[in-house]
């Protein structure tokens, strides 16, 4: 937004006038960091507007209806009789089984599409598009690069200049194109990355990563799918904040590793050392602090934040390659395997009652970690097409 | 950002018109919650909803070769779909309410206590506004919820609503301003408030 804009909004000195506006209540709804800069920068300049602007907020906030719970598999099996307005009567009468089986592939590749287009809302980061072995950033000029590593180091100076392994690009900067890198690591791949001010973060298996090539503004922000580790350089001129889907998270030089899968059900900040402040991703939004060795778990159903004390071990030893655990459940470490070697793993319903507690080596080859955790756990793993079945 | 939406919107609904299932699904992902969730503010009957939901693609499946080009998705759905589930529910002995009627129900529950946080409105503030709220009539709940939850522009409101677009503007502004109001006699506790803040 340009200046001309500001002085539209000084003109405004009506409470009324901030509810109606547009783009004022786009940025109260679904705030961006576009949005918050300029908003941001308009209560700095212009304080006398700022009880109309928390008052319009706090209306436009009161709008939120409770919404009723939408039945997916109805609204799945509507748009099945749609695509198939005559099948539907033949099949079922004559080739039952059969039909049921289509019905099922259909609805499973339905709720694909509904998860990856629900997912969508304004942040930058969209569900689903982690497709591919190869790792990848997507450079602020547009242009793509790839990489084969295992496991990739990136650093990115503030000259401009990128290094990825031991290549150095350097990245014209375009002025009218904006500065955010883009880094997507598939699963069974990591990647640590070095940003220009010196803060080093380990990205792990099928997370993706935006950061600005420098950080020009007051703030460092930086936008995370998937799991990372943080070692922020401290710097309280400039906070750093690391921004999930659900989660804002702010940074007075510290580390800490965040988890926000969009598969799983939780966001869970977990404090190693230093200070954090976390809260949802929304205007205004109620945060609260973390000490070392705390963790904050936003539930994604009930939208709710918890604190909890967890064994920092647990959650800083995946960057040094091995992953412990205590009393966790068996289904939740399978998950993880799954990202970190690309393996699809099922397990059979009742699984979930049974936990495991120890150390995997994630060098070992993915059967030998099955093998232990069987051993363990007396479960069964079978190998069929390249996939593993976990049974009890 | 709007107007690359729209972009893509004349071109999605090309796709389906040419016969894309692919673009179908996706339009059809999109929307039906969308209809799903209006739908139930005019009925509590979840199966009238969902027969107009499946009735209205289906129609425009049949009819996908003659149906002329659109830049807004959904706002096309919605008019259609509002006038099917009236029709529905006149159909309907049990239901059988006009919409023009000064008397139906928009049915709509405001979740302000979990989407406001106490550090930005105060018990008492947020009293207030659940008041004023409740207090809407509702013809004004639903011009809301179209603008606010639906992002719909006030042409699109008057259409859907069978009203002028004045009259979507009207209804939207005395309702915004009932709410500034509520707020108003509270005000000497606001500034209190404020400063705590800053």
């Amino acid at each position: 937004m340009a200046i001309t804009d500001k002085e539209k909004y000084l003109k405004y000195d009506s409470t009324e006038e901030f509810i109606l506006d547009k783009y004022f209540y786009t940025w109260v709804l679904y705030p961006n960091e576009e949005q918050n800069l300029f908003w941001n920068s308009f209560i700095d300049q212009y304080p006398g507007k700022s009880n109309l602007i928390r008052e319009a907020a706090l209306i436009i906030k009161s709008f939120q209806p409770i919404e009723p719970e939408v039945p997916e598999y109805k609204l799945n099996l509507i748009l099945h009789k749609i695509l198939n307005p005559e099948k539907t009567i033949i099949l079922s009468r004559y080739r039952g089984v059969k039909y049921a089986a289509a019905l099922a592939i259909f609805l499973a590749i339905g709720s694909l599409i509904w998860v990856s287009v629900s997912k969508e809302n304004r942040f930058p980061i969209q569900a689903g598009i982690m497709t591919g072995m190869k790792g990848r950033i997507i450079l602020a000029n547009g242009s793509t690069r790839e990489f084969d590593t295992e496991k990739t180091s990136i650093k990115q100076s503030s000259s401009g200049h990128l290094t990825i392994n031991n290549d150095t690009l350097e990245i014209k900067a375009d002025k009218s194109s904006s500065d955010i890198n883009k880094v997507m690591i598939p699963y069974g791949k990591r990647s640590e990355i070095m940003l220009a001010d010196g803060t080093h973060i380990w990205l792990n298996s099928g997370s993706q990563l935006s950061y600005p090539t420098e950080f020009k503004s007051d703030s460092r922000e930086v936008y995370l799918s998937g799991e990372a580790f943080f070692d922020v350089k401290p710097n309280p001129e400039k906070p750093f904040y690391v921004i999930t889907r659900d989660v804002r998270i702010k940074v007075l030089g510290t580390s800490f590793n965040v988890s926000s899968y969009d598969e799983d059900n939780t966001c869970q900040t977990v404090l190693i050392k230093g200070r954090v402040s976390a809260g949802k991703n929304q205007l205004f939004a109620k945060t609260i602090d973390l000490i070392p060795g705390e963790r904050m778990t936003y539930d994604k159903k009930n939208r709710s934040i918890t604190k909890d004390k967890v064994d920092i071990k647990f959650h800083e030893s995946w960057i040094s390659g091995y992953l412990l655990f205590d009393n966790e459940p068996i289904t939740e470490i399978y998950k993880k395997l799954e990202r970190y070697y690309n393996k699809n793993i099922e397990t059979e319903k009742g699984l979930d009652k049974i936990s495991f507690s120890g150390k995997l080596d994630l060098k070992d080859r993915l059967e030998d970690v099955l093998e232990n955790i069987s051993f363990a756990s007396a479960v069964k793993v079978q190998e069929r097409n390249g996939s593993y079945i976990i049974k009890k | 950002m709007m107007k690359g939406l729209k972009f893509e919107d004349i071109e999605l609904w090309r796709r389906f018109k040419r016969g894309d299932n692919e673009a179908l699904s996706l339009i059809y992902s999109v929307n039906s919650p969308k209809l799903y969730r209006y739908g139930l503010k005019l009925t509590s009957n979840h199966s009238i909803v969902e027969d107009a939901i499946q009735d209205l693609f289906s129609d425009i499946v049949r009819n996908r070769k003659n149906l002329g080009d659109t830049d807004h998705i959904q706002f096309y759905l919605i008019k259609s779909f509002k006038r099917r589930l009236k029709r529905e529910l006149s159909n309907e002995k049990r239901y059988n309410l006009d919409f023009e009627d000064k008397d139906y129900s928009f049915g709509i529950t405001y979740s302000i206590e979990q989407s406001i946080i106490l550090e930005e409105g105060s018990n008492q503030k947020i009293n207030l506004l659940r008041n004023a709220l409740n207090d809407l009539t509702p013809r004004q709940k639903e011009a809301i919820y179209l603008k606010y939850n639906q992002d719909l522009e006030y042409e699109q409101i008057a259409e859907i609503m069978n009203i002028g677009i004045e009259g979507s503007r009207n209804l939207i502004y005395r309702a915004v301003k009932a709410l500034k109001d509520s707020l108003k006699e509270n005000k000497s506790l606001l500034i209190l408030f404020l400063h705590k803040l800053t």
